[in-house]
């Protein structure tokens, strides 16, 4: 009797099972899989500023503020209101608790940003945050932020870093805070259920999010860092969604069925560096010459496949857009002409070309972009000897300020503001080990200038920025080459929409047709 | 079967000595326009992302496919065999020592001493070559030694010496011969793996520079193109494979051929 009862549940568990897995696809999904091309790290901005981890981060994580559409700053956990140039008061929502339960007090959010000011944290964030003189909690509710100086480009980074996490958990944890041990817990519209460096992350739906419950109930972290294996997992429904789509082979995932592929403009600037110090790149002729030479509009095109547009101007093109909207500066531009390259290069130490070992890191994209380069270098003379090396050792190599020469630099940013960009650029303490100035440009006058813009508004923000820009393509330490779309693919049973500044993607996220 | 192993290997050879000369386009000249384009009568092969004709790049790229391989595989045989028949031949301390040594660099996971020689220590394409040669050898040096010891006793050898003749002589002039069937064998088996070590090296992105034609690299250069041009990618891989099975079966032909007393 009692093996008879056993079959029998068997028997109906099985069916169940296969007329629920039949039934699968015509019900309303509430989970989804995101594929990640790399393993978050951390789920504490502190110690995992990259794509992957604030990827995570952003839903589990509210910033203080966020940004709208267009990149202004806009309130979220706190509305804020500036009683002068160098100070804020922001104002937490009422009622907010952590996903554990627990209230969300001013103490909290005060102690998440100045923790990043603390070296015992040794935040990655920490740069974005030196302008910072105080942070206190006053009043009900209230967090003041006192600046050195006034700084527009605070709100903007707030939006980015100042993630605000319990105060008592994060005073616990300075330095393993969002690691796979002690985990973390914010006010966002997911919780974390699981955490592993090998087998990914997987959210939940957080009872105590503030805002509008999240449609989905479910998600689920892969890391595929195999481009193809991860089209191919998006393809057969194992992902339903990945940012990690190259635009360079939009070609690839814009046919998939079933799935749709989302482009749009990415905080990015991919350019190359000409490092200066020494040696003919050290002559502006030679540098003049080189921008000649390289056709961006073919290398956009390889490396965009039509999903990007060259570059004239170092900076990011949303922030291009933001700054001076359809009234673009007049800037000396370089645009190819083999003849005008030929004929600066008569004008250098070097007027019969020369030969330049280039660096490169063997996986990605870097090789691609410097074969082109160095095809068209060759058509003036100058023969770049392509070096590749594994690409932890050339990055390690690169940000110690190595073997400097011609680079290829592809770096995205987080705000609208040109200030974020351009000290990395060309002020005199990025040229230093650690620092992105690769080329080693800087002088007195543009540290001046990059001091002035750090508490500029606006016609004078735009003046110190086209000023910087101006001399950026005077002397040519950078030639810009494109500024390629952010790219994601989605399951068309899902919908959601994508833009540069927004990061309420998870919150957002719905089955296709609610 | 014979003629057939000997005609693809005639081609390769062909190809490795004039391939540059036979490319219908110079394997280095990019056109982005054409970008991994599909088989057309101007490009039989298509073109790589870069817009390079890939036939060209394959008749290029023969000679540094076969070239290094082949130069493994001569400096192992030179290699293996001397000191194999040293260890066999004279036995005693040099014989331990030697195989106490072999057996330390066997246990080297080859691959990843590579990459590191190469890649790490930042060691050009020669140093790869020349460690790959030196990885090769022991695991020959074991074979011919115990070769060597089992001919060393036989009744030739015993001759040789109570007629006073010198080690080296009885070593290279006498016993070399009897172990050449597996000296040739082994070389070719050496040229192939060589030949899958270094397209793997490239494929890695540690070997050749971006851009060398060279058969390992345009797999990994061009497997991105599978959907556009899929020639690009396949038609190299292709290549190492027809390469690596035609010397394998060689390498078995050879040595029956000379085992029965000389190549027929």
């Amino acid at each position: 009797m009692t093996y008879a009862k056993a079959a029998t549940a068997a028997v109906v568990l099985a069916l169940t099972t296969a007329c629920s897995s039949g039934a699968g696809p015509a019900q309303t999904r509430d989970s989804l899989v995101w594929g990640l091309a790399t393993a978050p790290n951390s789920l504490d901005i502190a110690h995992g500023f990259n794509k992957s981890s604030t990827l995570v981060q952003s839903a589990v994580l509210d910033t203080i503020v966020a940004l709208d559409s267009t990149g202004k700053p806009a309130p979220r956990l706190a509305d804020w209101t500036q009683p002068d140039p160098a100070s804020y008061l922001f104002t937490l929502r009422k009622g907010i608790r952590f996903s554990d339960g627990t209230p969300v007090t001013a103490d909290d959010a005060a102690f998440s940003l100045s923790r990043h000011l603390d070296p015992k944290v040794a935040s990655q964030a920490a740069s974005y945050f030196t302008g910072v003189k105080r942070v206190e909690a006053v009043g009900e509710g209230q967090v003041r932020v006192t600046l050195k100086r006034p700084s527009p480009a605070f709100l903007a980074v707030a939006a980015t870093a100042w993630q605000v996490t319990p105060r008592k958990l994060a005073e616990a944890h300075p330095k393993d805070l969002g690691s796979p041990e002690v985990g973390t817990v914010g006010t966002g519209p997911f919780k974390v259920s699981r955490f592993s460096l090998t087998s990914g992350v997987v959210l939940e739906r957080n009872p105590s999010y503030w805002g509008k419950p999240p449609a989905l109930r479910k998600v689920e972290f892969k890391t595929i860092p195999d481009p193809e294996t991860l089209r191919l997992a998006v393809r057969s429904g194992e992902v339903d969604a990945t940012d990690g789509v190259n635009v360079r082979d939009a070609r690839k995932w814009t046919n998939l069925p079933g799935v749709k592929a989302i482009f749009y403009p990415g905080n990015a600037i991919a350019y190359l560096s000409l490092a200066l110090k020494s040696g003919p790149l050290k002559d502006p002729h030679v540098r003049k010459a080189i921008a000649h030479a390289v056709d961006r509009k073919a290398v956009a095109q390889l490396m965009t496949a039509g999903h990007g547009t060259p570059a004239t101007i170092m900076l990011p093109k949303p922030q291009i857009t933001a700054l001076y909207g359809d009234d673009l500066p007049g800037l000396p531009e370089h645009a190819h002409d083999l003849a005008a390259a030929k004929a600066e290069l008569a004008k250098s130490g070097y007027p019969h070309g020369f030969e330049l070992k280039a660096p490169y890191a063997s996986t990605g994209d870097t090789g691609t972009v410097m074969q082109a380069v160095a095809a068209d270098l060759a058509k003036i003379g100058i023969r770049l000897v392509l070096e590749p090396s594994p690409t932890d050792q050339y990055v390690s190599r690169v940000m110690e300020h190595d073997r400097l020469s011609i680079q290829f630099v592809n770096l995205a940013y987080g705000t609208p503001e040109p200030i974020e960009v351009l000290p990395d650029l060309v002020s005199r303490a990025s040229a230093e080990p650690q620092g992105f100035n690769f080329s080693g440009y800087g002088t007195a006058e543009t540290d001046r200038r990059l001091d002035a813009l750090s508490s500029a508004t606006g016609d004078e923000k735009k003046t110190q920025v086209t000023a910087l820009l101006k001399e950026i393509a005077e002397q040519v330490p950078y030639v810009p080459l494109y500024s390629a779309d952010y790219a994601a693919a989605l399951s068309e049973k899902f919908t959601v929409g994508f833009d540069t500044w927004t990061v309420d993607t998870f919150a957002n996220l719905r089955p296709a047709g609610r | 079967m014979r003629v057939f192993l000997t005609g693809v290997l005639g081609l390769a050879l062909v190809a490795a000595v004039a391939g540059t000369w036979l490319a219908p386009y110079d394997p280095g000249a990019q056109d982005l326009a054409l970008g991994a384009a599909g088989p057309s009568a101007a490009h039989w092969l298509g073109t790589d992302d870069l817009g390079r004709d890939v036939l060209s790049r394959l008749l290029a790229g023969a000679g540094s496919a076969l070239l290094w391989p082949v130069v493994v595989a001569v400096c192992t045989m030179l290699l293996s065999t001397s000191l194999g028949l040293l260890a066999g031949y004279r036995r005693g301390w040099v014989d331990a020592v030697m195989m106490r040594t072999v057996d330390l660099a066997i246990a080297l996971p080859g691959m990843l001493v590579l990459i590191v020689v190469v890649g790490v220590l930042g060691g050009g394409y020669g140093w790869a070559v020349l460690a790959m040669a030196v990885l090769f050898t022991p695991g020959d040096i074991r074979v011919i030694r115990s070769l060597t010891l089992a001919q060393r006793e036989l009744a030739y050898a015993e001759a040789a010496r109570t007629l006073g003749l010198r080690p080296a002589r009885i070593m290279f002039r006498h016993l070399l011969p009897n172990l050449a069937p597996t000296v040739v064998a082994s070389a070719l088996l050496s040229f192939v793996a060589a030949l899958v070590a270094l397209a793997g090296l490239s494929f890695l992105g540690v070997g050749l520079p971006a851009g060398t034609p060279d058969w390992g690299l345009m797999v990994e250069e061009n497997r991105g193109l599978l959907d556009l041009n899929p020639w690009a990618a396949i038609a190299p891989a292709a290549l190492i494979t027809v390469v690596a099975c035609t010397a394998t079966l060689l390498g078995d032909r050879a040595f029956e051929s000379l085992s029965k007393g000389g190549l027929r």
